[in-house]
């Protein structure tokens, strides 16, 4: 019996939620502590970058947002206002959104989710900062494709998602933020940041009701954002990317692509992914690392987003051994699927209800896990629903998601470092093709 | 006007088991999980020179086997077959081995990581296997420009001193530490009175402590010398030190000065004046030379405050060619705060350091880790009361002192990693 089934898992959790006349939808949870957070999202994020004249405009537009609001002339007084009693803010946005938090001491609830709507709905977006800002966005970018590390990673994008907004490389970004234009980000915002799809969630230690009421208030004159934009998905060809460059290790990244959330086997996808390399006693841990002393760390997670989805493995290797750690990561891929164990699907199992639980204990957790689930699923997903979809899957339904997707003809391979060639990981590669 | 978070935390409380293991307990109450720490009063700056790394180095070989749980299969899995997650680190003066796990698991927990500390097995095999893994954890830092800058400011503030050396070590030293060197350092440092036990979560002091004699009254210590920390290299002072990394289009500098150690700084003044200076977005640095000049890609505070011996400063990612310019703008400002702080300013930071206190102190994992390292650094009392109660005692003419007196001209280092830059000029902006 998992251990997991005797405890007291915090699965009962109080939320309510609420959609507001504007169609912004606002739920409130309760969470342990004295501190409020709350994260507020629409659903804009890269792939909703249309033209390649516009890629790199919704990381653009989300870390212009704290430049200056309505409300906050400039980045100084916003922070000044929040930080004064205690409060800390950020932003970010991926493939499928874009999102802002908050995050107070609970006596200044009200203040936080001012201050997140301010952020989100009303930006002034001053000419001379956003100037800087891309300036700066443009010289992190190139900063970036200068690491080793990062390189592989845009390298595989690029491999897993094409040509498209989200395979954009670091450099190539540098270069077309720079045709983005003021009046452009401003349209942007006006045009894709609405309240019709938007989400404010707020975890509290109590006072779930109030809440709700002031988001409900505070989103009351937030208007416009009324554009969906649904993309193909494009196809990428190459399997493999290999960018010789100095570096002491040898950085090696793989991926398959999966399924999207909410897919009926992004569960099982992401019980593999934590045996694969989830822990210390996961796979490739023990077979790269602690028997063949390849690398200093691997790791292997799940990645799920609203349209799409991959498996990823990430290690720095040794420069001379980067043949033989892809080479028996390729192996533990084909065999996982005749050999997975029921003793490690009960750890993974164990691993990820038990690390879900143990982040409860941090009041952020689920304010940012339902926001993200209401920007792409359009509801909540409780601890109880995952606890129990977890506890369903059984060993040959993990088997069969396994060889579904960890196929070897769809295993892209991204590599950087000085020793690196492309012949001989093309070579690796197709030999695990031919086993 | 900030207003004033009341203080409504708990106290740690604590007692010394017969064998002199220092127990420290603070209850969190509707937690899930619960946080242990086993901390030894040892880290790099205590070592032998021709030994440098060896802490770190005993730190990863103790996960290779113990007594109860001969391989790092059998650890690994004690943990995660109950949910748990553990980790270890190394400091300058201190080492901590750490779990979480579910409640109801909390003696496993805290069986695992004493076993880490009190019985590991240190065979001949173990050595030999962790080594390269040690020494590719060398070459991540190599590639790495926030671990380099680190390291160069540390020989810059620590000159000559044991303090300089960066904690995981040397490849030449690491290649030479033999099975006996590392079993002569375990049983110099790792004896119970060297070793602090922190437990924190949703249970009583009683049963903290009934669990603590349980698991660790049976380890009982040797005799052992300590060994004599020394250095075998050579760190001569200078005023700037360049990390070559020719191929980056990013700089990353960092400017410190060393400061007294743990229990000679007055704490609360210390964060404020970190929010003043570099933490938060409101901070001088991130409005004036991120926002405003767009000179950095960011910045932040470097807060080095250990046993004996502290350092202090900030540090800025930039354009390499826009170095000279941005390291004569943050010494600008640093001289402009250091003559008068702001009232709004100060209030903001005031507030910021609070707001920091608050969410430290939240998860057991991490209240665990941050009384250990109170206790091991040498505070006399324990946990956030005291750090609530140190900030709301500052006053703007505290940090102002703190400013003069460790950020004066005189004592700032600089450090820099990225392409070649003028360092003729950044010594003569010093």
């Amino acid at each position: 019996m998992n251990p997991m089934t005797t405890l007291d898992l915090p699965l009962h959790q109080e939320y309510q939620e609420v959609t507001a006349p504007n169609g912004a939808r606002v739920l409130s949870v309760r969470c342990r502590g004295h501190l409020a957070t709350i994260a507020v999202g629409v659903p804009v994020g890269m792939r909703h970058e249309v033209s390649p004249r516009s890629y790199g405009i919704t990381t653009l537009l989300a870390r212009a947002l704290p430049l200056g609001t309505q409300r906050y002339r400039t980045s100084a007084e916003f922070a000044f206002a929040l930080e004064s009693f205690g409060g800390v803010f950020g932003q970010g946005n991926d493939q499928d959104s874009t999102q802002v938090f908050v995050s107070v001491p609970a006596e200044h609830l009200e203040e936080g989710i001012l201050a997140a709507l301010e952020l989100i709905a009303r930006p002034r977006f001053p000419r001379d900062a956003v100037a800087r800002e891309k300036r700066r966005y443009r010289g992190q970018l190139l900063a970036s494709w200068a690491i080793p590390a990062t390189r592989a990673s845009d390298l595989l994008d690029g491999l897993l998602w094409g040509n498209g907004p989200l395979g954009q490389r670091a450099v190539d970004l540098a270069r077309s933020i720079l045709h983005i234009q003021w009046d452009e980000l401003v349209a942007f915002h006006r045009q894709a940041y609405g309240p019709r799809h938007a989400v404010c969630v707020i975890s509290v230690p109590e006072g779930l009701e109030r809440s709700l009421d002031l988001a409900v208030r505070s989103v009351a004159n937030w208007s416009g954002g009324n554009v969906d934009v649904v993309l193909p998905l494009l196809r990428a060809e190459a399997r493999v990317a290999v960018s010789r460059m100095p570096s002491d290790l040898v950085y090696l990244l793989l991926a398959v692509p999966t399924v999207p959330r909410g897919h009926p086997d992004a569960d099982a996808l992401n019980l593999l992914s934590v045996v694969l390399g989830g822990s210390t006693v996961s796979r490739l841990f023990r077979e790269i690392r602690e028997k063949r002393g390849l690398c200093y760390d691997i790791s292997c997670r799940s990645m799920v987003a609203a349209t799409t989805g991959a498996l990823l493995i990430e290690a720095g290797v040794s420069p001379e051994g980067y043949e033989e750690a892809l080479t028996a990561i390729g192996g533990e891929l084909r065999r996982i699927g005749d050999d997975v164990e029921g003793a490690e699907l009960e750890r993974a199992r164990t691993l990820l209800l038990s690390s879900l639980a143990m982040q409860s204990d941090r009041p952020e957790t689920w304010a940012q896990r339902f926001c993200r689930d209401l920007l792409i699923l359009q509801r909540p997903r409780p601890f109880r629903e995952i606890a129990e979809a977890l506890l369903r899957i059984t060993i040959e339904e993990l088997r069969v998601v396994a060889k579904r997707y960890l196929r070897m003809d769809e295993l892209r391979v991204a590599a950087t470092g000085m020793t690196v060639s492309r012949t001989r990981v093309e070579r690796a590669r197709m030999r695990l093709l031919d086993q | 006007m900030a207003t004033a978070t009341p203080i409504f935390y708990a106290l740690p409380q604590q007692t010394v088991l017969d064998n002199g293991i220092r127990l420290i307990h603070f209850q969190l109450p509707d937690t899930f999980s619960v946080g242990v720490s086993i901390g030894i009063d040892v880290g790099s700056a205590d070592e032998p020179g021709q030994w440098a790394g060896i802490a770190h180095f005993l730190e990863h070989l103790v996960f290779r086997g113990t007594e109860h749980f001969p391989t790092s299969v059998v650890i690994g899995q004690a943990v995660e077959n109950f949910g748990g997650e553990y980790n270890a680190f190394t400091g300058k003066t201190y080492t901590q081995f750490i779990c979480s796990m579910p409640l109801p698991y909390r003696s496993t927990a805290l069986a695992i990581v004493a076993d880490l500390a009190a019985h590991p097995l240190l065979r001949l095999e173990d050595i030999e296997e962790e080594r390269p893994i040690v020494l590719r954890e060398i070459s991540l830092g190599e590639d790495n420009s926030w671990q380099r800058v680190i390291r160069a400011l540390e020989q810059v503030v620590w000159p000559e001193t044991t303090m300089a050396r960066p904690i995981i070590g040397y490849e030449r030293t690491l290649v030479q530490i033999t099975a006996a060197d590392v079993l002569a350092f375990w049983r110099a440092y790792y004896q119970p009175r060297n070793v602090v036990c922190t437990i924190a979560g949703d249970l009583s002091f009683d049963e903290a402590q009934a669990l603590a004699v349980a698991v660790l009254g049976n380890w009982h210590g040797e005799a052992a010398e300590l060994l004599e920390p020394s250095m075998t290299e050579e760190l001569l002072p200078r005023r700037v030190r360049w990390e070559e990394m020719p191929d980056r289009q990013e700089t990353v500098f960092a400017i410190g000065a060393p400061t007294p150690g743990w229990r000679d700084i007055d704490h609360g003044a210390l964060a404020i004046l970190g929010a003043l200076l570099a933490d938060g977005e409101g901070s001088l640095f991130a409005r004036e030379l991120v926002r405003r000049s767009g000179l950095l890609h960011q910045t932040g505070m470097l807060t080095w405050i250990n046993r004996d011996k502290g350092a202090l400063g900030f540090t800025g990612a930039v354009r390499p060619d826009v170095l000279l310019l941005a390291v004569r703008e943050s010494l600008r400002l640093l001289t402009k705060i250091t003559s008068a702080i702001p009232e709004r300013d100060f209030v903001r930071a005031r507030g910021y350091a609070r707001g920091e206190v608050l969410r430290l102190w939240l998860r057991p994992i991490d209240v665990a880790v941050q009384l250990c390292h109170q206790a091991l650094l040498g505070s006399e009392e324990l946990g956030p009361n005291k750090e609530l109660t140190a900030i709301e005692a500052v006053l703007p003419d505290h940090v102002a002192a703190m400013l003069q007196s460790y950020l004066a001209p005189e004592h700032l280092r600089l450090a820099v990693a990225g392409p070649n830059p003028d360092l003729a000029s950044l010594e003569s902006l010093l």
